[in-house]
């Protein structure tokens, strides 16, 4: 079954929630199309995807209006025709090995016996998860749980990939290649045969594996069992373990096409044949037969269009693969088109909106997207390639093309960008007053890093009875946090070792590297949640007060004021029952800490209302209309700024965060970037792990590259 | 509401059905607990009056009043009920092997009462005469089990005894738990928690 795609004027209200989730949507996607979904965090993006791979629930979990169909039916009966990788990829990891888990999929697809655990290797290699099948699930970085769901998505071979911000939290490298896989598969999906189209797979035909050809043989043609209804025995989606449904209609609906939207533009599947009524091909064959591509016969036609939607904040990736784009408003659909029409005649109006628009500068090598030019900081404004300054005068600044900021509108941008000037100065306005800040109180900016900088200058300015000498010596002399051949890891199992690390006072450092390379032990190492295998964490005087100076011995109380920390996964640190309560709590438990800590720079704070404190965080992150909400029922992006917000809340010395800005559209990014930037303006120290670029370009002062170890 | 048009009102989701579970592990301890809290508590008033000893009773069929509060769907205060029994005798019970007969009786009980008001109505009311008739299927069994020589006054007062704990403890005390679960955001999947806290 591959599967049209209609939605007619669909919306989804979480029971939770007054408001609807999405609504009005109006679309047809057919078999085939690759669509990518973009919209402002909370947009429904996610929301829409679970619908479609039929994992919204019924009744008891929101109310639905409209339809939504694939070939007529209702996504909930449908199972095994989607693949979703959803976008905390930690929630969907059900086994307890690697291996067994990308077979899962493939077990409730019925695919064969024998030709299991050839997908499974070839899932796992096509995504870079280089582990034994054995290895345990649960000992993955954030990057390899992602890696491990996709390659169960893509093993399975099902018709619809539904892929939530499938390269989040991938290294570029790792971005790379599942974008390549991902091509590739598409590629020889839509190439294959229609001869050797079998019938729909059921749980018998699994078990009789002599039936099947191995995985290298040529397609057989005949000897496949007759087609069946297949709405009779609809394998089970692995997403979703509820009873199944009995009495469902046919999948069968020829005729049944509603009209496709009449608004959107058909750019390139006006010759498309209309989907397969007859013989419709089971997951299990379909995928077979693209195991075999140099055996297939010439392609005459697309045997099974294989649909993908993939939502993703940063397009670059997807750009030259999709040939639709899907923009998600408040109300439906606000942009719908190919990349090129969406980006070019609308782009303005949806930067405004918070869609990472793409400049549109490059045309057609390239793609619409292109990650080299834009760095959405409003820093620098030419690069070259390493995101380093293109020129530098002798001092290694790069004065001239450091524009002052606007005094108004664009932020975030290079002037070769028009959407972001675009942007709403509802926004911009407070931006621009961070970035005017940094600047004259001499801060670094990513361009100026090969000089060195008068310290504490920003320091002075908040509170300049608290430092000690003006003239102390420069921050990266004097190391917050630094360690002594420090060998990190889990138990008895080192993950990297030998490292000399010195973390500067009152500055960001950023910490890179691959998918496993051992950041976010590292961060949790410094942080004090993890004690040294061997080495040493030593904190400074400062920081350490009358303790030990290693952090890990510190008690959570002493650790509250000293060192926050932001969990790659956000749900890891909720506590409270509603948005505003977690805020809340840092606040409360900062102001019974209040004055025990001599350097505090707490101590000079107003005392402070923590409800406004808490409105205006709200605010800043742009939480205020999910106050009442339960944390774990945000977004994606909603829970990763109210998990960064928890933090900066309780305003400790040093701030950790571990991917900070994934999932974050191009308002909350620029929102959150400016908040780490005048925290560190005002002498708290942050460390950052992450994959983004243009977040390393602005807050990069001082980069540790794991990898290049 | 849309739920209360909704067919598949009464279905079981994987949620329930794992809820429902956890409920019952976790009431088994209280059980467990007030094997021993409760039942020395009752021997004390057992020595003023006998049928006085029915004042404890409720809290043993908590189970089943929870378990129809937070999942609402039907069968939900029967599994609770027998779960939480079964877990209480597995960890010991002096009573042995007829608590499940109890567990069985005062689940039923409960689950009559939501049964009669068509699984729609959850208020204080219906949570109380749940205890209530929770309270009396127990009394019944442990008129035959236990108590078949005791004079009626003495029967027909240990019936009321039960009844009053059986709607303060079980009833009110399960009503009052159910709402504060239900603020903490913990049973947000379920329209008893939705309930309490409003949309957003
Ligand atoms: N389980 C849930 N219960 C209640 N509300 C929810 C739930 N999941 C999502 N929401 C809300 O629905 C809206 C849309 O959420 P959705 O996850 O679809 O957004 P999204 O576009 O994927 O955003 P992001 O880019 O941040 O991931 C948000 O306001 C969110 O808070
Ligand atoms: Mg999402």
């Amino acid at each position: 079954m591959s599967g049209r795609i209609v939605a007619e004027d669909w919306g989804w209200r979480h029971a939770s929630r007054r408001a609807w989730a999405v609504r009005h949507l109006n679309f047809v996607i057919e078999p085939g199309e690759r669509v990518l979904l973009l919209g402002a965090s909370g947009a429904g993006k996610s929301t829409l995807l679970a619908g479609l791979a039929g994992v919204l629930g019924d009744g008891d979990e929101g109310e639905e209006s409209g339809s939504l169909l694939i070939d007529g039916l209702v996504p909930r009966d449908l199972r095994g025709h989607a693949a979703l990788v959803m976008q905390d990829p930690e929630s969907q990891i059900v086994l307890a090995r690697i291996g067994d888990e990308v077979a899962f999929g493939c077990e409730n697809m019925c695919v064969p016996v024998e030709e299991i655990w050839p997908r499974v290797e070839q899932g796992l290699s096509s995504v870079g998860l280089a582990l034994p099948l054995g290895h345990p699930s649960d000992h993955l970085s954030g990057g390899q749980q992602q890696r491990l769901v996709l390659a169960g998505a893509l093993a399975m071979g099902a018709d619809l990939l539904l892929l939530d911000e499938p390269t989040a939290n991938l290294d570029p490298a790792g971005v790379h290649q599942v974008r390549t896989s991902i091509g590739q598969l598409l590629q020889e999906r839509s190439n294959c045969h229609t001869t050797a189209q079998s019938g729909p797979c059921d749980y018998a035909q699994g078990d009789g594996a002599r039936e099947y050809v191995q995985r290298y043989d040529p397609p057989r043609h005949s000897a496949q069992p007759q087609p069946r209804d297949s709405a009779q025995h609809p394998p089970r989606n692995p997403a979703q373990h509820l009873p199944r449904h009995s009495a469902q209609p046919s999948p069968r609906h020829s005729a049944q096409h509603p009209p496709r939207n009449p608004a959107r533009p058909l750019p390139r599947h006006s010759a498309q044949p209309s989907p397969r009524h007859s013989a419709q091909p089971s997951p299990c064959h379909s995928a077979r037969q693209s195991q075999n591509p140099e055996t297939t016969p010439t392609p005459t036609q697309p045997c099974s269009s294989h649909t993908l939607i993939v939502v993703e904040h940063r397009c670059d990736v997807w750009a030259d693969l999709v040939d639709r784009v899907l923009v998600l408003g408040a109300e439906g659909l606000i942009a719908d088109g190919t990349p090129h029409e969406v980006f070019t005649s609308r782009g303005d109006e949806l930067a405004a909106m918070g869609v990472w628009v793409p400049p549109r500068t490059t045309t057609v090598n390239s793609g619409p997207c292109d990650s080299a030019q834009g760095d959405g900081t409003g820093q620098c404004t030419q690069r070259d390639g390493t995101g380093e300054c293109a020129q530098r005068d002798g001092t290694g600044e790069c004065a001239q093309h450091c524009d002052p900021p606007p005094t108004h509108g664009s932020v975030g941008t290079a002037p070769t960008d028009p959407p972001a000037s675009g942007l709403s100065a509802r926004h911009s306005p407070r931006l621009s007053v961070a970035h005017h800040q940094s600047r004259h109180s001499a801060q670094p900016l990513p361009c100026h890093s090969a000089q060195p900088l008068p310290c504490h200058s920003a320091r002075q300015s908040q509170n300049p009875e608290t430092t000690p000498t003006p003239n102390e010596p420069c921050s990266s002399d004097n190391p917050i946090l630094s360690t002594q051949d420090l060998t990190i890891g889990y138990g008895t199992k080192a993950v990297a070792t030998n490292l000399f690390i010195d973390i500067p006072q009152g500055k960001s450092t950023i910490i890179t590297g691959p998918n496993g390379s051992g950041k976010t032990t590292l961060a949790l190492t410094l942080a004090g949640l993890l004690p040294p295998l061997s080495g040493k964490v030593i904190a400074s005087d400062n920081l350490a007060g009358s303790s030990l100076p290693h952090p890990h011995t510190w008690s959570s109380k002493e650790l509250l004021t000293r060192i926050g920390t932001v969990f790659q996964s956000p749900e890891h640190q909720f506590v409270a029952g509603t948005v505003f309560d977690e805020i809340a709590i840092g606040l409360k438990a900062r102001g019974e800490k209040r004055g025990r800590e001599p350097l505090s720079r707490r101590a000079h704070d107003p005392k402070e209302n923590i409800e406004e404190k808490v409105n205006s965080l709200l605010d800043e992150f742009h939480l205020t209309h999910l106050g009442r909400a339960n944390p774990f029922t945000l977004s994606g992006g909603e829970k990763r700024r109210l998990s960064v917000a928890t933090v900066l809340a309780a305003n400790p010395q040093v701030i950790i965060l571990d991917e900070p800005t994934f999932g974050q559209d191009y308002l909350t990014w620029q929102a959150m970037v400016s908040m780490v930037e005048s925290l560190r303006d005002q002498g708290t120290t942050i460390i950052s792990v992450t994959h983004d670029q243009a977040y390393l370009d602005t807050l990069g002062d001082h980069h540790i590259n794991l990898g290049e170890r | 509401m849309s739920s209360t048009s909704n067919p598949r009102r009464l279905r079981w989701r994987v949620v329930d059905i794992v809820v429902a579970a956890v409920l019952g592990v976790a009431i088994g301890f209280v059980f467990f607990g007030w094997n021993f809290a409760g039942n020395s508590l009752g021997g004390l008033l057992k020595t003023f009056y006998p049928p006085l000893k029915g004042l404890v009773g409720g809290v043993w069929l908590l189970g089943g009043i929870l378990g129809g509060l937070v999942i609402r769907k039907p069968g939900a205060a029967i599994f609770v009920e027998m779960v939480a029994a079964l877990v209480s005798t597995l960890l010991g019970s002096q009573w042995g092997l007829t608590v499940l007969i109890s567990g069985f009786l005062q689940g039923f009980g409960a689950e009559l009462v939501f049964l009669l008001f068509f699984y729609r109505v959850w208020k204080l009311p219906v949570a109380m005469l749940a205890g209530v008739v929770a309270a009396g299927f127990e009394w019944v069994f442990e008129l035959i089990a236990w108590y078949a020589g005791w004079v009626w006054p003495h029967k027909l007062v240990l019936g009321g005894t039960l009844m009053v704990s059986g709607a303060v403890l079980a009833g009110l005390l399960g009503w009052l738990i159910v709402r504060g679960l239900a603020r903490t955001g913990a049973l947000d999947r379920f329209e008893s928690g939705r309930e309490v806290r409003q949309l957003v």
